[in-house]
């Protein structure tokens, strides 16, 4: 390995193993590229407002004249923050160092000897792909009008409209429907053009010679001819001929045809593409929920248990026509297999920032232990909850990482067991958790700022709100149960209170403004 | 007492295995040649059962003593049993499993004294747990659990100390550090709250459903006993 080899392979590996270089590309990757950075949309907004303001400017400039320095805005300044997304964007757009290293300890595994050339030939073809991609083709028009001594450049502010594209997210939606289409698209831009080249060229033929007609110019008649075909029809030039007019009549009946079979191709782009195009939002828009409970496993409990839970749902299930039965229900859900890790990653789920707990609740226990695991893979602190089939499988669900199992028929077994004993007392718990009755159970954490205030229990004046209090939880599991009034209240106390709803309510507004009366 | 439990279930199977505590015996009736072999292995007396069989004759040497069970898998068939258990024992205290809380509605239609609706109840829990998981555990511990506090429901006695008082008072409750949840009348289903119960005068048959711990209940029992 020459000289010269040597110091692009070590700057290669300084490059690939600085923190802050990693940092930096990453940043500017997820500023640009990813639509579920956070960040973007300001970027995105931004880049609008200034593709518009050069636009405006233009058309201002047409019959007025303008300040200079809105020309060097215009030409200068919005041309340079183009350059320099331009570049970032093509910096980003691969790893280099990634793919100079990667050659590098293959060839060095392989015993092989380490060629520069071809690396930076295999670099050089994946970047060229970039700048040879539609998008940056636009980015780079959009930054010409720089040269604005050259008048003509200036008309690429235009492409500037195209730019947009890449911030608008509907417009991106529009152009990928439309794109799904394009062997057909191609189809009928190859007919129609053969026929406007046909019918072009006949119709001049015919008309070219006759001095009243206004078809005697080749660009007269193709102008004519896509008039006509488009249907549009202006009647600004006519064909005069008998000759003519017999094209004419044979261009207005292709022009029908061009026209239903354009419509038919966007309306069934549409119909193909809409429920991919709204799959794919749904996707997109999940990373920006602040807080959400999974559910895996849209099983009949769960759109019971999604029914009453308060913050956001999300859905997960594999199959279509519970997905759907869910979207029905009001509820974000996708299509995909909840115990797939393929699944989160698609979905750029950050557990620990986004997810309050995941409820595992599939149809086997197969199945929740599954998911249960892949989910604990990811996250070793999220919460699990998961329903239980078959009593004998409560030791794995617990094993895959699931916080808590509910098995059903013992908790229905357990209940008619109270019910047995103590009919009325379970009645009376039963009402009180069932939050249907005018009286409910509640809990109210204490903090800092309601303890300052109310240090003891007797400072609460429960009783003045006809409430009851059951206790009050402390650290993990110490329960006071019935306190006197010279209880010293603590920092994150939790009060298990009992009373109406509207009691209960008056209670909190005042501890919260910090004066009982 | 005797329990008499229809069906065999997982759900029916967990019923029988968790009232067996409160009852002398409990007689299982399935419809099932399976289910009737495991409630045997599982050491019940059980029986096979048709849905249109003669209820009088069926359960005639229980009727005098007995609490019914409707737990067929089949919720249809459960409320045609629970109609035709309640024609002819309408005395008896009967309990039923739905799976659903529009099931549930139809089985109190049939008679049901209480309505165990699955589904509902495990979407409640899950709902209770990620919403209040300390009022969670606080009840789970006091209800299912060998837990120091208990709750129990004590009948206002003849001779009872607190006859003829209202709730406001009387200390007994706060002296044995227990806190009455709520107060019945004569063992009926209808309750009220007692912090909407002040003025409430306690007579003989009121059952009070307390919270407290196991010995305190029992002093306070002891004390409003009477002679």
């Amino acid at each position: 390995m020459n000289y010269f080899a040597k110091l692009i392979v070590n700057f290669a590996y300084r490059l690939h193993n600085s923190v802050v270089y990693k940092k930096r590309k990453r940043f500017f990757y997820n500023i640009l590229e990813n639509n579920g950075y956070q960040y973007k949309k300001y970027l995105d907004i931004f880049m609008m407002i200034i593709i518009l303001s050069t636009i405006v400017i233009l058309v201002r400039e047409v019959k007025h004249p303008i300040d200079d320095f809105l020309t060097f805005y215009s030409t200068v300044i919005v041309s340079f923050l183009f350059m320099v997304e331009y570049l970032l964007r093509f910096w980003v757009y691969s790893d280099t160092s990634k793919a100079i290293i990667d050659k590098y300890e293959s060839d060095l595994f392989l015993q092989r000897e380490f060629k520069l050339s071809s690396v930076l030939f295999k670099v050089t073809k994946i970047k060229l792909k970039y700048v040879f991609s539609i998008r940056a083709i636009i980015d780079l028009l959009a930054i010409l009008p720089f040269f604005h001594e050259l008048r003509i450049l200036r008309i690429f502010i235009l492409f500037r409209i195209f730019k947009l594209f890449r911030y608008t997210q509907s417009i991106k939606y529009f152009m990928t429907i439309l794109g799904s289409k394009k062997i057909e698209f191609i189809t009928l831009a190859i007919f129609v053009s053969a026929i406007i080249f046909l019918s072009g060229v006949l119709i001049y033929i015919m008309e070219a010679n006759d001095p009243t007609s206004r078809i005697n110019t080749l660009f007269s008649a193709f102008y004519w001819s896509l008039v006509t075909i488009s249907t549009v029809g202006y009647g600004d030039i006519v064909p005069v001929t008998d000759g003519g007019q017999i094209v004419a009549m044979i261009i207005i009946i292709f022009g029908i045809g061009v026209i239903s079979f354009s419509t038919s191709i966007i309306v069934s782009a549409f119909n193909e593409n809409m429920k991919q195009i709204k799959d794919d939002k749904l996707v997109a828009d999940i990373v920006h929920i602040k807080e959400f409970y999974l559910i895996c496993g849209y099983t009949e409990v769960a759109s019971l248990i999604a029914a009453k839970l308060t913050s956001l749902v999300v859905v997960l299930d594999d199959d279509p026509l519970r997905v759907s039965r869910a979207q029905e229900d009001g509820y974000r859900a996708i299509c995909a297999d909840p115990a797939s890790l393929e699944t989160y990653k698609m979905l750029g789920i950050k557990f620990a920032k986004h997810v309050k707990s995941v409820l595992c609740l599939r149809e086997s226990d197969v199945l929740n232990v599954y998911t249960a695991l892949s989910i604990r893979s990811i996250s070793q602190t999220i919460p699990i909850l998961a329903t239980l089939v078959e009593k004998h499988n409560y030791s794995k669900l617990i094993f895959a990482g699931a916080t808590k199992v509910v098995y059903t028929q013992e908790l229905v077994g357990l209940m008619a067991r109270e019910y047995s004993g103590k009919p009325i007392a379970f009645d009376v718990i039963d009402e009180l958790r069932s939050e249907k009755g005018d009286s409910f159970v509640d809990e109210l954490f204490l903090n800092k700022k309601i303890i300052a205030k109310f240090p003891t229990v007797g400072d609460l004046l429960i009783h003045k709100f006809k409430l009851l209090l059951l206790g009050i939880h402390r650290d993990k599991d110490e329960l006071l149960f019935n306190p006197k009034d010279d209880i010293e209240l603590q920092d994150g106390d939790t009060l298990i209170l009992i009373g109406s709803k509207k009691l209960l309510s008056e209670f909190i507004d005042s501890l919260s403004r910090g004066i009982i009366k | 007492m005797k329990a008499i439990l229809f069906g065999y279930s997982s759900y029916a199977k967990e019923m029988a295995a968790q009232v067996k505590k409160y009852y002398k015996e409990v007689f299982v009736y399935t419809n099932n040649s399976k289910e009737k072999q495991s409630a045997s292995e599982d050491g019940f007396n059980s029986f096979l059962f048709d849905i249109d069989d003669n209820y009088d004759k069926l359960l005639d040497e229980y009727k005098e003593d007995m609490d019914l069970f409707c737990a067929l898998q089949d919720d249809a068939q459960n409320v045609f049993l629970t109609i035709s258990l309640r024609e002819k024992y309408n005395d008896k205290r009967l309990v039923a499993l739905a799976s659903t809380s529009e099931n549930a509605d139809k089985l109190k239609l049939a008679g049901a004294n209480k309505v165990i609706a699955s589904l509902e109840t495990t979407a409640n829990l899950f709902n209770e747990i990620l919403s209040k998981p300390i009022l969670n555990s606080v009840f789970h511990a006091i209800l299912y659990e060998a837990s120091p506090l208990k709750m129990s429901q004590i009948k206002v006695e003849s001779a009872s100390t607190i006859i003829g008082k209202k709730l406001e008072n009387i200390s007994e409750h706060t002296k044995h550090r227990v806190i009455i949840l709520s107060i019945s009348d004569n063992m009926k289903s209808s309750f009220y709250f007692t912090q909407i119960a002040h003025t409430h005068k306690f007579k003989e048959g009121d059952v009070l459903v307390v919270i407290g711990y196991d010995q305190n209940i029992e002093n306070f029992q002891e004390e409003i006993r009477g002679k």
